[in-house]
């Protein structure tokens, strides 16, 4: 069974996740001045803001689940030495950039279809700045935090971050 | 604080010792100081060699994990080494030339025909350096010629330390805490059976000028045949034990110790088995290498019942038996001190052993290669016990450490040979394995490289016949160490609160 601690560290940062994806994300892309500095006119303005919904739920979607995933590996596996357990660096590294993948193939195959380079600037400001923060925020912060057992110092910076906040 | 000295007579003697010092270090004799002694004749004999380095190894554990928070390895270990009765005699290793037959026959002839009267010509001239070839005649008359100036009052003889250990034993406990001398010898064979009635006559007698008798109590724990062997395949000599007159023997020999023990020992525990375990037959030397067994178990356990039971200058002889003569459960064993259970201590000492020997041996010296920073994070544990730093601090010392290091080693021999000795435990009553399932684990008797051990995660089935908490039956190395890690107090760091945390927290 996994910890109370982790379980009460996870349940939180799933809520904060929740938060920052899906209503904070969604204010930020709608703040005018943002979008004005990014050079966009006011009907792709609009289209932005019917799309954001989308990507920002698919996003936390799948962070959520790719966390998830994480943690139960770690909860359910067995790991004989140090050495062992060291190798699953290499496995968290595939679920971070899988994640940060299935978001952009995602983009691609079902939000920017029809876009054509009309929101050329958007697709790089959610590419390169809003997918990434995601993985950092709904990945990254809850897995350093809150992976239970034997990988709980796998995630990167969790050995410093964990033994500063005694977590 | 309680005392015992437990004094092994014989090859069977010294193998009772050897469980003895493993009873002793899983905690089953509480926090009582123990100190053991050896007499044999046979001074290489395999089974006194091998109970040797066993105890040399369990001084060197008490002397390093003795401070723990649990029991493991609690109270103080005296290995007082091996006494040779036969040390004085120069060049005499016969009866013949012992008791300078050629000049008796001159200066006492009847005294000379007695002797040819009693011993045949091969017995005569047996040699005896290795040991008294299973014959209670000839242990009787070499340990009858032991008097008490043998067992010494020169200042630097082990029997004086001896008796200084049982003197400062008295004194520190007030006359509240015994201080007991037990002596184990098989009554089938050549040393125990003469030797056993002998010792413990003159240990009474040295008590009495010492004015300590009254202070201290004297037990003896006589084996009765437990074991047979066919004729030694590596000795010319005609002179050799013979199984078949185990019987015989016994019977003169409990009359010889009822006739030489009258009124000396406070507790007696006569220990023997219907079933006969077949060994290798040898005649003393190396080549007498018996595994271990449950009777010597038993045998070890009567010290912690004597150490509970028996006043003083009160005989009192105990029986105990088991549910059933075709096989040997956990309920069949007696308790240790306090009537702690048997199984709950032996369990925790095969999951530390196995777990340390298998895995956290190994570990440590991944740490040591990898480096302790790069190690830790995939070892929550390590951090617990042990500094990232190569020189310590002031709370956790470095696994790099010289003495760490060498604690790490004594208690990786410790595992391999307690685990050995379990397995043939567990091997000896002939049906396969009982108590303990160790057989899955491949045990090598020497420790070789690290590649030849292949670290273990399951702890599954290591206690057999005994029906366990669903915890204790699918419990892994990876809980125990996560266990470890989520730990709220640690009382004790480096590797000697380890083994203590790994000993407290495995299940039971």
């Amino acid at each position: 069974m996994i910890k109370k601690k982790s379980l009460l560290i996870l349940t939180f940062f799933v809520l904060v996740g929740f938060a920052y994806a899906i209503p904070i994300q969604q204010q930020l892309l709608a703040n005018p001045e943002l979008i004005a500095s990014l050079g966009v006119n006011t009907y792709q303005s609009v289209w932005i803001q019917s799309i954001m919904p989308s990507v920002t739920y698919a996003s936390w979607i799948c962070s959520l689940f790719s966390m998830l995933f994480w943690i139960y590996s770690a909860q359910t596996g067995l790991f004989v030495s140090s050495k062992q357990a060291l190798l699953t660096r290499l496995t968290w590294w595939i679920y971070a950039l899988g994640l940060y993948a299935l978001m952009v193939i995602f983009l691609y195959a079902f939000i920017f279809t029809n876009s054509g380079n009309v929101a050329t600037e958007i697709q790089y400001f959610i590419v390169l700045f809003v997918f990434p923060v995601n993985v950092i925020v709904l990945f990254w912060l809850p897995t350093a935090l809150a992976t239970p057992g034997t990988l709980r110092y796998i995630p990167p910076l969790a050995f410093s971050i964990r033994r500063k906040l005694g977590v | 604080m309680t005392r015992i000295i437990a004094i092994g007579i014989g090859g069977s003697g010294a193998k009772c010792i050897e469980s003895l010092s493993f009873v002793h270090s899983i905690g089953l004799l509480g926090s009582a100081t123990l100190g053991t002694l050896l007499i044999d004749a046979d001074a290489a004999n395999g089974n006194g060699d091998r109970t040797s380095r066993r105890l040399a190894l369990a001084e060197k554990l008490h002397t390093n994990f003795s401070e723990g928070t649990s029991s493991f390895a609690q109270g103080d270990f005296h290995n007082f080494g091996i006494w040779n009765p036969l040390k004085d005699i120069e060049n005499s290793t016969n009866l013949s030339s012992i008791f300078k037959r050629e000049s008796m026959r001159s200066s006492n002839p009847e005294l000379a025909y007695l002797m040819d009267y009693l011993y045949t010509a091969e017995e005569r001239s047996a040699d005896l350096k290795v040991g008294f070839r299973g014959k209670p005649p000839i242990g009787a008359a070499i340990m009858g010629r032991v008097n008490s100036n043998d067992l010494g009052t020169a200042e630097d003889s082990v029997w004086s330390k001896i008796y200084d250990f049982i003197e400062v034993g008295i004194r520190d406990g007030g006359n509240k805490e015994p201080v007991i001398i037990h002596l184990f010898g098989s009554i089938f064979g050549g040393t125990g059976a003469a030797g056993v009635p002998t010792i413990g006559r003159l240990i009474d007698d040295e008590l009495k000028v010492r004015g300590l008798r009254d202070c201290a109590r004297v037990c003896a724990t006589p084996l009765l045949p437990y074991f047979s062997f066919a004729k030694p395949e590596d000795d010319q000599c005609s002179v050799f034990a013979e199984s078949q007159l185990f019987g015989i023997n016994s019977q003169a020999a409990l009359d010889y110790f009822t006739e030489h023990s009258d009124g000396v020992f406070d507790c007696v525990y006569l220990i023997g088995n219907t079933q006969r375990t077949d060994y290798k037959p040898a005649t003393g030397g190396a080549l007498q290498n018996n595994d271990s067994h449950f009777i010597e178990l038993y045998a070890a356990l009567s010290a912690a019942h004597s150490l509970e039971h028996g006043s003083v200058n009160n005989l009192t002889v105990s029986y105990i038996s088991r549910q059933s003569s075709s096989n040997i459960l956990w309920s069949d064993l007696p308790p240790g001190v306090t009537s702690k259970s048997c199984v709950e201590y032996f369990q925790k000492a095969v999951l530390l052993s196995s777990s340390w020997y298998f895995n956290f041996s190994l570990e440590l010296d991944s740490a040591i290669a990898l480096g302790a920073r790069k190690f830790c994070k995939g070892a929550p544990w390590f951090i617990r016990f042990y500094s990232l730093s190569k020189s310590g601090n002031s709370s956790r010392p470095s696994i790099t450490n010289k003495s760490q290091i060498e604690q790490a080693k004594i208690l990786t021999m410790w595992s391999l040979e307690f685990l050995i000795w379990a397995s043939q435990i567990s091997l000896s009553g002939g049906n396969g394995e009982e108590l303990f399932g160790l057989s899955k684990l491949n045990l090598k008797s020497e420790i070789n490289s690290n590649e030849s051990r292949k670290y273990l995660n399951s702890l599954d089935g290591l206690i057999r016949d005994m029906v366990l908490p669903s915890k204790v039956n699918h419990f892994t190395i990876d809980a125990l160490k996560n266990n470890l890690a989520d730990l709220n107090i640690i009382n004790k760091v480096g590797t000697q609160g380890l083994a203590h945390a790994i000993f407290d927290n495995c299940p039971s």
